[in-house]
């Protein structure tokens, strides 16, 4: 006779009680019926699935019931009440046992009988979610072997000792101690893990948890998005993710996002720090062909590949809706990301959007309401103030206001006075409004999402600049009734469309500037050539607009089937495609009505496509005292990448703009790339009895980007962990509140690609510079386009990373420290080649050797935690130090007046300002090689020739933040501060007394007026001169410029579940959340990260409702 | 068990799947050549695309290196533009009004140039050599061609023209920067590291590659379907008779300039002032021709856009006047200065009041006048006609056949046309010397860096220049020579710097 034991889990009385108050209640009508068809009555009209051995069927007998809107509980005891049956609620699952089948296994076992006697067991692991769970693993702990179960969760074990404990695990849920007893069969649920240590974390072609990973992974789930304000998901990483630098790239909503992991690995301006992107399993390739470039300090153009907008591309993560994002995670060393191999030299961030579970399907609206707020102007100089500074600068030098030399002072009104800031700097509003569906049963669940967006940058004349966004994702998967086939599909679909106008140096505008438009409401031209000043006028670009409309598509589909018990195949095809066309037009009402101006609009198309196909193979069993997974896959890559841009000239009205039909004279510059990639990928993890995890990866790669004979490498990594708690004497030895130490080790290599096609070949084309060329005499033009160079090769990190991980409390406090050396050779670079060889660059490998070292640290406490209330922070903090290490013959490279050896790739060589000289008014600097001159040479910064002797490194010295929640009863409170240390480009180094150009308040109380004045800043001057372009090249332009930012702070309240169901709604949540709230700095500007004169960075205020049904 | 082998197959077959991807990798990730692209083969696989690529070259030389799609940077090419400019503000010719524009004052016209400051003569040095790199692209090209369809008489046409382009730029090269490397392939692991050759190697290499040239080239203007747009065996004449009187080698300057001459069907001095630099001259040996589809340019000369007024009545703004020095050396009653100057009242010098400003008007369509995609009346002008006859005057002064004698009669061939008397027949040879350097002035003034290179060559540089009042204080005779542009120094530590720098 088999005896069945049940094991119970914490909370399921709560879950019960929950149950209980779900739905109308059941009502049934049934006399002497089986079992079975009261079971399937109960589930139709409730939704709750039954666990049950068949034979209890039987030994039920015949049923009769009569209940009207009944809760749960009254049926099932009614129904129960004179059979040999019990049963048990667990979640959403109710399990049937004999009434006689022990319900816990807390010690009453008969001691009558042979402890040591050996028994065949077999069981089934189920979630408390009521799925089987296929390759669960099972492990009798005296002997450390065991088994993993199987796709439908069953296992058995041989020769099991009744005295025994079988330790039971998996993935993501709670492990569980087992004692077997006498008994033979086992139903056992595991619940989803509390502790962060065990929750999942998505890793490179898989899943982990911290407490067995050995690679620097850091996940950033579903929650931690939310409560920020962001337009872009990767600005939602901003201060949060130790190890990743994130800088916006402009103050346009889907402008790129420079991200940098780890520190500047390369000496090349021209390359992008991005990392490789994968959403859902698809490697997201941005191609770089576009007129605009992709760099370092600009990133990637993203999917504009073509043509010319203001935010610089789009990024195709801002395509992404915030709301689908289940959680993104950066994989940051070469232990993590060796299986990406050569794409990974810069990390990897892997986005997961959400799926369906199963259970009623729930309905889920929000909408958002933000305003994007300046947070502060600059004080500059009132009319009369900036009057009196132009008079003296004209004063000072000799010369006689007239028109040619003072239109402000001889024509302008001197009564006008305008704080242009406050005129062009709006304050913005943007709405949001999101809906899903979601749902499904245990073998099939779904999800549908969309969103409308339609968001305004805080940019000049906010009315103009906008951003409308529709974005619709889809999920939907699949097990076989046996669990051994899955199918999972995910896309996601977006259309963007941005307008964009730009003006500049509006900071600096003369107060008494005449208005912007004249009495017909054209743009004043009149005001501005009897001035007769030769520079652009200010506000044309008012009359400038650029569109650009994106789609973005990416859609994966896996289809995997266990072949074997612990043996996965699967196929994963994924398909991206972005598509975007802009068009930037120059109106003939922007252009000075004196030169008979014509319209011009550049037009841009592009199209990226890529597709990926990955054959994956995941074996894992029990082999020894131990566990071993092995990877095995492979990964074929097709990105094609093609830009139009069409230059249409000579419209003679503004009107006939839309259309390059309407256009006298057109010229086309088309761009294309192909790029292929392809690779075997691997890894082998063994953990021994949860102490020793030992795991070896690696790839071999080829990419389309090199040369014949270059086009492979080979990558991988060797990674140790230890967790020493899990050793008897380690723990006796340890203080009981010591939960978790573990350290850990490793040491790979990854590379990089060049992110530019063909460099190998030799190409003609009639372009040149990016741009066409015109025919001559009729005949076509065709010209070589880049030096050719054949002998590239892969460029190579080693990377050694080595991590102590810490617990106490039972792991309620959690300590990760890792430190790291990542050191990068054979860079992938434009070789500066001198001139007359024909072009300024060819592609190679440089020999800079470049070294970025590093301390991480992430520390989680939940500090307390009561059934109302709850407080939890997290603390980061993350320095890194760059190095150019070595660099053999940088004497004979452009980069010898640049950089230095041993010194940070940022560092900028400075003058050293010695202050304002009394005498002359001039600003004077130290004369270091006492030449008699201020110089820069052609030899290394501070040496003999050159007085650049002051370095100063502009990457951050450390980044840290603090989040805290708070919770009470159903508030949850969020709040974010992060502090950074770093020196930033001063915001006052002007010289007063330019025409048109206004300066900060501050300058002009504390200059020099007259020989003997001891002041801050120079005498006012029309001229300029030596000392004042010097001063930009000096350490008087660069000031502490650390600051402490309340960055976020979150508010959320759900309505209490009785009220929301009264409503009809499963939960109703409301947020407020803020973004950029206050910085505390002594940096004399107003926002220490943007130099003097830009647009502050926005305080953005949003409110959320979240209804749920 | 049956089943169990069959999963053991699957495991093969996944196995089997793996290896052959990694077999199949090479042919995995081969992918189509460039859409967009040609490779060196292919463009030198047929007559046509051979001949784009040396249309290539013109199209770079007179319309710059930034195309249609970005503001017109021709002018900071030095076959369109910038050679004037910097040669005429260099030597004594125009003044500069970047007083407004320019921190530094104009450091080219009071020859204060230092490694530092000096921003624009490096594109001199570095349009030159990407056209350099264009021109050997050619003939390397051409000469590694196996392609049947590349026919002998392109094949050389072609070669020619390349050659004729190369000695072109490395003329300009040496004339302004002195000793210079000499790229003569496109091999940048040969050229990386080159040093600098000196000015008689230079001159060597270009009289080689101008008789090359010569040898091959077309006789008359079929290249340029009738237009004088395509260098022909006439140009590479004319310049191989300037390389030679540049070089001392007056017999042979005089050899070259008058088989030029003597081709009256083809070449003939314009009697009429205006036509000299119209599309039709007769007096035009080589003439780029410019787009009319540049957003800027529209339909005019670089120079035409560069040293035209801001409006058509006499009071816009001019971004270069002619210098007293020049103003004063037109004799009176010379028809060019009617032609070939304009004024404004427009004040460059705000501190001077009530002065006329005086400016080139060789070309005549400029800001004002230009329009996208209208008629072109002039092309630009590189080679013509005068330069053979004065050429040949100065060589026959310095010892080559017809002695003084022809060196009189071709001065007065010049002087017919701009409607002033004849010479004395007396001079002596100093005298001769000096009308001939002053009908040079005056003839080619703002006008390819003529005064310039010819002060310097002639020995006069100094002794003009240094007493001029915006020149002080004179830094000596360093200046003559610009420097070296300071990034190649550092990208090639087999490279030096010019004296003074």
């Amino acid at each position: 006779m088999k005896r069945l034991l049940l094991f119970f889990l914490a909370g399921l009385m709560c879950s019960m009680r929950l149950m209980a108050q779900q739905g109308p209640g059941i009502t049934l009508s049934v006399k002497n019926v089986p079992l079975e068809t009261v079971l399937v009555q109960i589930k139709k009209q409730t939704g709750i699935s039954f666990f049950y051995d068949k034979d209890i069927l039987s030994t039920a007998g015949k049923i009769t019931l009569q209940v009207e809107k009944a809760d749960l509980e009254t049926v099932l005891s009614q129904c129960f009440k004179n059979t040999p049956v019990s049963y048990s609620v667990v979640g959403n699952i109710i399990v049937l046992v004999k009434k006689n089948a022990k319900k816990n296994a807390d010690g009453s076992l008969k001691m009558s009988e042979n402890l040591f006697s050996q028994n065949d067991v077999h069981g089934t692991v189920y979630s408390n979610q009521g799925e089987r769970l296929n390759g669960a693993t099972v492990i009798i702990k005296r002997t450390h072997l065991g088994t993993t179960t199987r796709a439908n969760g069953e296992f058995e074990l041989r020769n099991v000792r009744t005295n025994d404990t079988l330790h039971i695990s998996y993935i993501g849920y709670a492990p569980l101690d087992v004692p077997v007893s006498l008994q033979t069969e086992f139903i056992v649920m595991l619940k989803e893990t509390k502790n962060e240590l065990d929750a999942v974390e998505v890793q490179a072609y898989g899943l982990t948890t911290k407490r067995i990973a050995i690679g620097e992974i850091s996940q950033i789930n579903a929650r931690e998005l939310e409560r920020q304000p962001v337009s872009n998901p990767l600005m939602a990483l901003k201060g949060i993710v130790p190890g990743v630098l994130i800088t916006p790239t402009s103050g346009f909503s889907n402008a790129p996002v420079r991200v940098e992991i780890r520190g500047r690995s390369s000496i090349d301006p021209t390359s992008v720090s991005d990392p490789l992107y994968i959403i859902d399993g698809v490697p997201l390739v941005q191609p770089n062909i576009g007129l605009q470039q992709s760099s370092y300090q600009n990133g990637s153009t993203g999917l504009q590949q073509a043509g010319i907008t203001f935010s610089g591309g789009q990024s195709p993560l801002s395509s992404l809706n915030l709301n689908d994002i289940e959680s993104i995670t950066v994989l940051k060393d070469a232990a993590s990301t060796a299986m990406y191999g050569s794409r990974a030299g810069n990390g990897v961030i892997i986005i997961t959007t959400k799926k369906g579970k199963p259970g009623k399907t729930l309905f889920n609206v929000s909408a958002n309401q933000a305003i994007n707020q300046v947070i502060g102007h600059y004080n500059m100089l009132n009319a009369s103030q900036y009057l009196q500074m132009r008079r003296e600068a004209l004063h000072n030098d000799g010369l006689v206001p007239s028109v040619s030399t003072a239109p402000d002072l001889v024509l302008w009104d001197p009564n006008r006075d305008i704080d242009w800031q406050k005129i062009l700097w709006k304050s913005a509003r943007s709405t949001s409004a999101n809906a899903s569906l979601s749902g499904g049963s245990e073998l099939t669940t779904f999800r549908i999402s969309g969103e409308y967006s339609k968001q305004k940058d805080v940019s000049p004349l906010a009315d103009i600049n906008s951003n409308k966004a529709a974005k619709i994702s889809f999920n939907l998967n699949h097990r076989s009734l046996d669990q051994k086939l899955s199918v999972d599909l995910a896309a996601t679909y977006s259309y963007n469309t941005a307008a964009q106008i730009m003006l500049f140096g509006i900071t600096t505008l003369s107060p008494n500037l005449p208005p912007i438009y004249d009495d017909n409401g054209n743009l004043n031209y009149a005001a501005w050539n009897a001035a007769n000043i030769g520079t652009t006028y200010p506000f044309s670009g008012l009359l400038i607009p650029s569109v650009s409309s994106s789609n973005f598509l990416n859609s994966s589909l896996k289809i995997g089937y266990q072949v074997l018990n612990g043996l996965n195949v699967s196929m994963q095809m994924g398909y991206n495609l972005g598509l975007n066309n802009n068009n930037l037009t120059t109106t003939i009402a922007s252009q000075n009505p004196l030169y008979n101006p014509t319209a011009q609009v550049f037009f841009g198309d592009s199209k990226s496509t890529g597709w990926t196909i990955i054959p994956q193979m995941d074996y894992t069993r029990i082999l020894g005292k131990g566990k071993l997974s092995v990877k095995l896959g492979g990964n074929l890559n097709n990105a094609v990448a093609k830009g139009l841009t069409t230059l249409a000239l000579g419209y003679t009205s503004d009107q006939l703009t839309r259309s390059v039909n309407n256009a006298p004279l057109v010229s086309n510059l088309q761009n294309y790339e192909q790029s292929k990639y392809v690779d075997v990928h691997g890894s082998i993890n063994y953990i021994l009895e949860n102490k020793y995890i030992i795991e070896l990866s690696g790839s071999r790669d080829g990419s389309s980007n090199f040369g014949p004979g270059r086009q492979f490498g080979t990558f991988g990594m060797a990674g140790l962990s230890w967790i020493a708690t899990e050793e008897k004497w380690v723990k006796m030895a340890l203080p009981a509140w010591f939960s978790l130490l573990k350290l850990t080790g490793s040491y790979g290599t990854t590379g990089n690609y060049p992110n530019v096609a063909y460099q190998y070949l030799s190409q003609w084309a009639n372009t040149a510079g990016g741009t066409p060329l015109y025919s001559y005499n009729g005949v076509l033009p065709q010209v070589p386009i880049h030096a050719v160079n054949q002998e590239y090769r892969w460029e190579r990190n080693k990377e050694l990373n080595a991590a102590i991980d810490v617990g106490f409390l039972d792991d309620r406090i959690n300590l990760h420290t890792s430190i790291y050396r990542k050191r990068t050779n054979n860079q992938l670079a434009q070789l500066p080649t001198p001139l007359f060889t024909g072009f300024a660059t060819v592609q190679g490998n440089s020999e800079a050797s470049v070294q970025n070292t590093g301390l991480e640290a992430s520390l989680r406490a939940g500090l307390l935690e009561y059934p109302d209330f709850s407080w939890s922070a997290r603390l980061n903090f993350s320095q890194n130090r760059n190095k150019l290490l070595a660099f053999p013959g940088i004497e004979y490279t452009s980069y010898y007046t640049t950089q230095k050896v041993g010194k940070s790739l940022n560092t900028v060589y400075l003058y050293h300002y010695k202050g304002i000289d009394p005498q002359t008014g001039q600003r004077s600097f130290e004369d270091f090689d006492k030449n008699g001159f201020i110089s820069q040479g052609n030899s290394q910064p501070g040496s003999n020739g050159d007085d650049r002797w002051v370095a100063i490194d502009l990457s951050p010295k450390f980044e840290t933040s603090l989040l805290n929640q708070f919770r009470y009863k159903n508030f949850i409170l969020d709040v974010q501060l992060t502090y950074k240390r770093f020196t930033a480009a001063s915001p006052y180094s002007q010289t007063g007394g330019l025409l048109n150009t206004n300066i900060p308040i501050d300058v002009f109380e504390d200059h020099w007026q007259k020989p003997g004045d001891i002041s801050a800043n120079p005498r006012f001057t029309t001229l300029g001169s030596g000392s004042d372009s010097n001063f930009m090249n000096s350490d008087g332009a660069y000031t502490n410029g650390s600051y402490l930012r309340l960055q976020n702070v979150a508010l959320n309240y759900s309505l209490p579940d009785k009220i929301s169901k009264k409503f009809g709604m499963q939960r109703m949540n409301f947020m407020i959340s803020m973004q950029n709230i206050l910085t505390l700095s002594d940096y004399p500007g107003i926002d220490p990260e943007l130099p003097f004169g830009n647009q502050p960075q926005p305080k953005t205020i949003n409110a959320a409702l979240t209804l749920t049904f | 068990m049956k089943l169990h082998g069959l999963k053991i197959n699957a495991i093969c077959l996944f196995c089997i799947l793996c290896c052959a991807l990694q077999m199949a990798c090479k042919k995995l990730i081969e992918i189509g050549e460039p859409i967009n692209t040609l490779t060196t083969t292919e463009i030198f696989s047929t007559d046509a695309t051979a001949t784009s690529a040396m249309s290539g070259v013109y199209s770079t030389m007179i319309n710059g290196f930034d195309g249609g799609l970005a503001s017109t940077s021709s002018q900071s090419v030095f076959s369109a533009g910038l050679t004037t400019k910097l040669g005429a503000v260099s030597s004594d010719e125009l003044f500069s009004s970047s007083y407004v524009s320019n921190i530094n004052g104009d450091v080219y016209g009071a020859n204060k140039l230092t490694v530092i400051n000096a921003t624009i003569s490096p594109t001199i040095w570095s349009s030159a050599y990407s056209i350099i790199y264009k021109a050997n692209s050619v003939i390397e090209g051409i000469a590694a061609s196996k392609s049947a369809s590349l026919h002998n008489n392109v094949r050389e046409e072609l070669t020619g023209e390349a050659k004729f382009i190369r000695a072109f730029c490395y003329f300009y090269l040496t004339n302004f920067f002195g000793d210079v490397p000499m790229a003569l392939t496109v091999d940048f692991n040969k050229t990386a590291n080159l040093p600098r050759m000196s000015r008689d190697q230079v001159y060597q290499q270009i009289i080689k590659d101008l008789k090359d040239a010569q040898a091959v080239l077309a006789a008359d203007n079929s290249q340029g379907k009738g237009e004088r747009t395509i260098p022909n065996k006439w140009a590479a004449t004319l310049l191989l008779a300037r390389a030679y009187l540049y070089t001392g080698d007056y017999n042979n300057a005089s050899i070259e300039a008058s088989s030029i001459i003597s081709n009256h069907a083809t070449y003939s001095l314009e009697a009429d002032l205006n036509q000299v630099f119209s599309t039709s001259s007769n007096e035009a040996v080589w003439q780029l021709k410019q787009t009319s589809e540049d957003a800027q340019l529209k339909n005019a000369t670089p120079e035409g856009l560069l040293f035209s007024a801001g409006d058509l009545n006499h009071h816009g703004y001019v971004q270069y006047g002619l210098t007293s020095q020049l103003i004063s050396a037109f004799e009176p009653n010379d028809k060019r200065w009617t032609t070939w100057v304009d004024s404004t009242d427009y004040l460059i010098d705000s501190t001077k009041p009530g002065r006329n400003t005086y400016f080139p008007h060789k070309y005549i369509i400029g800001t004002q006048n230009s329009g996208l995609g209208q008629p072109v009346p002039q092309y630009y002008m590189v080679l013509r006609l005068a330069d053979a006859y004065l050429i040949r005057a100065e060589a026959s002064v310095n010892g080559a056949s017809g002695g003084l004698g022809t060196a009189i009669s071709d001065l007065n061939s010049i002087r017919h046309r701009a409607g002033l008397p004849d010479l004395n027949t007396n001079l002596n040879q100093l005298q001769l010397k000096n009308a001939i350097a002053r009908e040079r002035q005056i003839e080619f003034f703002a006008e390819w860096g003529h005064r310039w290179f010819d002060l310097k060559r002639t020995g006069q540089a100094s002794a003009v220049l240094s007493v001029i009042p915006a020149k002080q204080p004179w830094l000596g005779d360093g200046q003559l020579l610009y420097p070296i542009p300071r990034g190649e120094i550092i990208a090639d530590h087999f490279l030096t710097q010019n004296p003074g720098y």
